[in-house]
């Protein structure tokens, strides 16, 4: 260690050097690594969505539509509030995996897709599955949000949605599901909180009661956007 | 040759020196993370101990803690983003953990007290055998929680098709278990060394 006379601009302008070196360096490792990094993130994004899309019905990313709730249909991520993506068996709508995120959960945001299926009617409307794409949640509390998402709903060593959060989606009725977020005592239409982390499990509840009812309230004009593609095809 | 070997048995970060227990007993609960978790901390250890070797003579002794955190920031940071393109199963896995490496008190503790006062290639070796007993440690204890606890090894089956593991090992009190079962295996061994001459 330099034991010298030392000044404090010269600490100074030694910690700025090495900072700025380091800078550089970062930069160039970002650049080069963030093409890669996007496309993962792609990859990932399209296998969550083959997941929540229900069985037999083979997810189609490409026909992605960007989405924003007050505007409806819009051309780029930036702008959407939501992004649909169609799933179809034998050339038919069969489910619609909504991307959405919630903004204000205990640590920042998190970014989900809800598998919808049923889409004849919106009173038939029902969840499939949720995903967590994305979050920053407290390990071993509010990241718990995501715990068991990877497996299928059946082969979970639980279906009690306290242990496996993902469960309080999983194949229920829009119509009748209340989104109440309770810690004790709910129902199979309620929420079960995470232990501990409420804000996080409200966050979540929010954001998909949100984006289902705004499915719900406009979903002969969303399923048409559809069936004009394909028809268009 | 000391340099490197000491890390490995003598000052075992993990199961003598007892540092970085945090991320230790949270990344540990399968074998593949705990050597993601090794290979990334070997990485941070021999990069930073290199760098802050090379600017023992430069950097002033009042900001050096500064100093060190901005060099040992940056590779955690490489690490992170290689991570996140190439592994982004093992980037998932570890999460939080792969940034909190900045702050591991093995990486800050052998910049303070070796790579700034030895020269490169000491620190160098110094680096890479701290970071093999890291690395052995997390192996040792992610394996015998995987294996007890998940009856998996590299989620390989070991036991057939319907075991009953002891979930317990995979939560956090199984890492306290299995640690302390560990440092008194170690310990056994070193006093039966000490003893035979």
């Amino acid at each position: 260690m330099a034991e010298k006379k030392e000044t404090d601009l010269q600490a100074i302008l030694v910690i700025v050097a090495i900072a700025t070196v380091c800078a550089g360096g970062l930069a160039l490792v970002k650049a080069a690594t963030a093409d890669r990094i996007e496309q993962t993130k792609l990859a990932a994004e399209k296998g969550a969505v083959g997941k929540v899309l229900p069985p037999n019905c083979e997810a189609d990313t490409e026909k992605k539509v960007f989405w924003n709730k007050e505007t409806g249909v819009v051309k780029s991520e930036a702008e959407a509030t939501q992004i649909f993506y169609p799933g179809f068996a034998d050339g038919k709508l069969c489910g619609l995996a909504v991307k959405t995120r919630a903004e204000r959960a205990y640590s920042g945001k998190i970014v989900m897709l809800i598998g919808l299926k049923q889409l004849e009617q919106p009173e038939m409307l029902k969840m499939h599955r949720l995903y967590v794409l994305e979050q920053t949640e407290t390990p071993g509390l509010g990241a718990k949000v995501a715990d068991g998402q990877s497996i299928d709903p059946d082969q979970l060593p639980s279906k009690d949605p306290k242990k496996f959060f993902c469960m309080n989606f999983y194949d229920k009725e829009l119509s009748k599901f209340t989104f109440d977020v309770k810690q004790t005592g709910y129902s199979e239409n309620d929420v079960a909180a995470i232990t501990a982390s409420t804000i996080t499990s409200k966050a979540v509840a929010v954001a998909v009661k949100e984006a289902t009812e705004m499915v719900r309230g406009k979903l002969p004009e969303i399923t048409a956007l559809f069936e004009q593609q394909t028809a268009q095809k | 040759m000391n340099e490197l070997v000491k890390g490995i048995w003598k000052e075992n970060p993990i199961l003598r020196l007892l540092l970085g227990m945090c991320p230790m007993l949270a990344v540990t609960t399968a074998a593949s993370n705990a050597i993601g978790m090794g290979l990334s901390v070997i990485f941070v250890l021999v990069s930073a101990n290199v760098t802050i070797s090379l600017l023992r003579n430069v950097i002033p002794s009042k900001t050096r803690l500064p100093c060190f955190i901005v060099v040992i920031a940056t590779f955690v940071t490489i690490v992170d983003l290689v991570l996140n393109a190439f592994f982004p199963d093992i980037y998932s896995a570890l999460g939080i953990f792969i940034p909190l490496i900045v702050v591991n008190c093995i990486i800050l503790g052998r910049a303070e007290a070796f790579a700034s006062k030895h020269p490169v290639l000491e620190s160098a070796l110094d680096g890479l055998g701290m970071g093999i007993g890291a690395l052995l440690g997390f192996f040792l204890l992610a394996a015998v929680r995987e294996i007890l606890g998940n009856g998996t090894l590299f989620d390989v089956k070991l036991f057939g098709e319907d075991p009953t593991p002891a979930l317990v090992f995979i939560l956090p009190p199984g890492a306290f278990i299995s640690l302390g079962f560990l440092i008194a295996g170690m310990n056994a061994i070193e006093a039966r060394r000490k003893a035979n001459g």
